[in-house]
């Protein structure tokens, strides 16, 4: 007893030690769940996105091979001359290739590239075929226009290979 | 508002800056840029009573939204200011430096 009073300190001491040890090691299984929990948490954030990306891409080779459909009605509408109903077909692809770009902020400047040159010559071909019907003038020169919508369609198949092929 | 001939001066300066992208477009004697979200084109008609230059500016899904037509008699300092960015746009976008550069190489070499 008189030995327990003289040592209090010492005691005092011990279970201070004893209580910082069980602090730790409360401390580490918290830290090792709260980091488990941290990992899941990204795991399924990374999930979703990858879900995410991966709709976008199937909803971006849907309209890049609808783009392409609608061009190729665009060139048998030139091939019979029919001008006028042509002009209706030329919004619908340009607004379609502005939002695929705008889908896919992160392409590689040579896939950028496509979309814009796609977009600069459904606009430029669009306007020299409205001039041509509005002015009834120069519309047998527009033939030329099917090489370049060929090119087009071969772009625009580049463009959904190489982002189906991200999906591998 | 914005004046579209202040456009065609920075588009003239950025140009000679070599920052803009020019490109051919399916008309030989057109050349386009996309800028951000828009899009300018460059057009020169020659006919036999003269000659007009005419800058086009579309949106990023190719709408237009506003123009300009510029002949000498018209109007003469815009006509000659695009006539210039027209010339250097063509340059740009044809690769005609380059081209050029390589031609006196290869006679260099012959």
């Amino acid at each position: 007893m008189v030995y327990g009073l003289d040592n209090w300190g010492n005691w005092v001491g011990v279970a201070g030690l004893v209580i910082t040890i069980i602090g730790a090691v409360i401390s580490y299984f918290a830290f090792r769940r709260a980091g488990k929990a941290r990992e899941a948490a990204e795991a399924a954030e990374a999930a979703s996105d990858e879900t995410r990306s991966a709709i976008t891409r199937s909803l971006t080779t849907v309209d890049l091979e609808r783009a392409v459909a609608l061009v190729q009605r665009l060139k048998e509408l030139h091939r019979s001359n029919r001008w006028e109903i042509s002009l209706e077909h030329y919004q619908p692809i340009r607004v379609m290739l502005a939002e695929i770009r705008s889908r896919h902020p992160h392409l590689t400047p040579e896939l950028r590239q496509i979309l814009d040159d796609a977009i600069l010559n459904v606009t430029e071909i669009e306007n020299v075929v409205t001039t041509a019907v509005t002015e009834n003038k120069g519309l047998d020169r527009l033939r030329g226009f099917d090489s370049i919508l060929n090119a087009l369609q071969s772009q625009l198949e580049i463009l959904s290979s190489s982002i189906r092929s991200q999906e591998g | 508002m914005v004046d579209v001939k202040e456009i065609i001066a920075k588009l003239l300066e950025k140009t000679n800056e070599n920052k803009i992208n020019w490109r051919p477009t399916p008309t030989s004697s057109t050349f386009a840029a996309v800028i951000g979200d828009w899009s300018v084109s460059l057009a020169v008609s020659v006919n036999v009573r003269e000659s007009s230059m005419s800058l086009r500016i579309h949106d990023g899904t190719g709408q237009f939204l506003e123009g300009l037509n510029a002949t000498q008699a018209s109007d003469p300092a815009t006509f000659r200011q695009l006539r210039e960015l027209h010339q250097k746009a063509k340059r740009n976008a044809l690769g005609i430096d380059v081209q050029l550069e390589g031609l006196l190489a290869e006679l260099e070499r012959v």
